[in-house]
């Protein structure tokens, strides 16, 4: 390789001087170095600046410290205050996300009606196992309808058939004893009464609870219904406390 | 200059450290409190020192850095640790500060900092426990003062390469990351701040 000029090492000191410099330039930076004063005394002139800069770095006093302290707490109890406020509206823009999946796909669509369960395993109520919650890995662990027919009320059925849409979120926990607690409408595209007899109905429904390592287990639980046959193929996270990995599982469609 | 200037940033066992690092992630995502906490406090002093020299007052370091771990927690889904935690814990201090130092930037024109004024923004200047020689600490705060200042005069994103660098240690790949930009931008950016310092501070 070529002996590097004044000019060639000038341009390469700053980075040579981090250790960047390519290793096949490195010899003939040195070289060079070793032999010229001047390109050496820009290299030391480097060096200076960095140890100042150092030198100069403030430290921190005890108040800073103390300030520091309370970062943790403040940083970590608003996320969950989000969090918890976040849920609902989570959930709903969930559906909206699958809405407009299922509006790309109207020509497969069909009046048939298909449920959509995402099951979310909520630490909160499940009380007695551990604080971290579990992820909800497969379809086995969601909670299984004992009488599948409260699930379609007529009404429901009719209400579809008459407007020609039908979209609706429900939200709410199937405990450890099967049966459903914290029934609420996220969303409906229709009118609430049909909504609330559902929530009636599923209030009688019994379940058989979802079940993690052989033990019941009280999951979080949204029940998306739309007017379509169309069942999303891939498992899709959404963030929630207490909860991990869900699936969008079409499985139990009636 | 010597080879031993070729110091880069010494890394623990990547294989374990990503491993942990990714367990830690992944209970923060779950919303686990706890793992939320360790996380702040595994990275909160690197963030409130480079928020510090990014816009260099204490309360607005502070600030940022609040905003920075809120900002954190509500984009971990989207971590996938294409870099380190730490790296990435970067960038978003970096474009916290820079969306923030526009407009503190103009406040902070209008008003004549002092000495005292300079100190008691960014705390106190480290005392390498060699003197209490009253004018020695004096000339060591004066110094300091300058520097910031001129570290201060800097445009934005060659005061963050420089930062990053000397005092926090990064390598190029890491800066790049970090600053959203080229290896080869990190570099010429470093080579023109260090240039304007030199000048700045009159180091022969
Ligand atoms: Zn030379």
């Amino acid at each position: 390789m070529n002996a590097f000029t004044c000019a060639d090492v000038g341009a390469r000191l700053s980075a040579f001087r981090d250790g960047e410099t390519p290793v096949d330039e490195q010899r003939a930076m040195r070289a060079h170095l070793a032999s010229c004063s001047a390109c050496a005394a820009q290299a030391g002139a480097l060096e200076s600046v960095g140890t100042l800069l150092r030198a100069s770095a403030p430290v921190r006093t005890r108040e800073q410290d103390v300030d520091l302290a309370h970062l943790s707490v403040r940083v970590v109890s608003q996320i969950s205050a989000e969090r918890d406020m976040a849920w609902p509206a989570r959930v709903g823009r969930l559906f909206e996300d699958w809405h407009l999946v299922w509006a790309g796909l109207s020509g497969t669509t069909s009046a048939a009606l298909c449920l959509v369960l995402v099951a979310l395993l909520s630490a909160a109520v499940s009380p007695g196992t551990d604080r971290n919650p579990v992820a909800v890995r497969d379809a086995e662990m969601l909670p299984q309808v004992l009488s599948s027919s409260a699930f379609m009320p007529a009404a429901l059925v009719s209400a579809a058939t008459q407007t020609g849409e039908l979209e609706l979120a429900l939200s709410g926990v199937v405990t450890r004893e099967g049966r459903l607690a914290d029934a609420e409408l996220v969303k409906a595209s229709f009118s609430e009464d049909v909504a609330r007899l559902m929530i009636v109905q599923l209030a009688e429904t019994r379940f058989e609870p979802a079940s993690h390592n052989g033990s019941p287990v009280a999951v979080r639980v949204v029940w998306l219904f739309s007017r379509t046959t169309v069942r999303p193929a891939a498992p899709m996270n959404i963030d929630k406390p207490g909860a991990n990995h869900i699936h969008l599982t079409a499985d139990n469609a009636v | 200059m010597a080879e031993g200037l070729s110091v880069k940033p010494v890394s623990l066992d990547w294989a374990s450290v990503g491993e942990a690092e990714a367990e830690l992630v992944a209970r923060c995502r779950t919303g686990d409190e706890r793992a939320c906490t360790a996380l702040v406090e595994a990275h909160q002093r690197m963030v409130y020192q480079l928020a510090l020299h990014l816009l260099g007052e204490h309360n607005e370091a502070l600030d940022l850095s609040q905003e920075v771990f809120l900002r954190v927690f509500r984009t971990l889904h989207a971590f996938r640790g294409h870099a380190s935690l730490r790296t990435w814990i970067y960038r978003i201090v970096i474009n916290q500060a820079r969306n923030r130092q526009r407009w503190w930037r103009r406040r902070k024109q209008r008003e004549q900092v002092s000495l005292d004024d300079h100190l008691r923004r960014v705390g106190e200047v480290p005392d390498p426990g060699r003197s209490d020689d009253p004018e020695t600490v004096v000339e060591r705060k004066e110094v300091a003062a300058c520097v910031w200042g001129a570290l201060d005069r800097l445009p934005f994103d060659q005061r963050t390469a420089i930062v990053l660098r000397e005092i926090d240690g990064l390598s190029y790949e890491e800066i790049a990351y970090s600053l959203g930009v080229a290896v080869g931008t990190v570099k010429s950016r470093l080579a023109r701040a260090r240039q304007q310092l030199r000048e700045e501070l009159r180091v022969a």
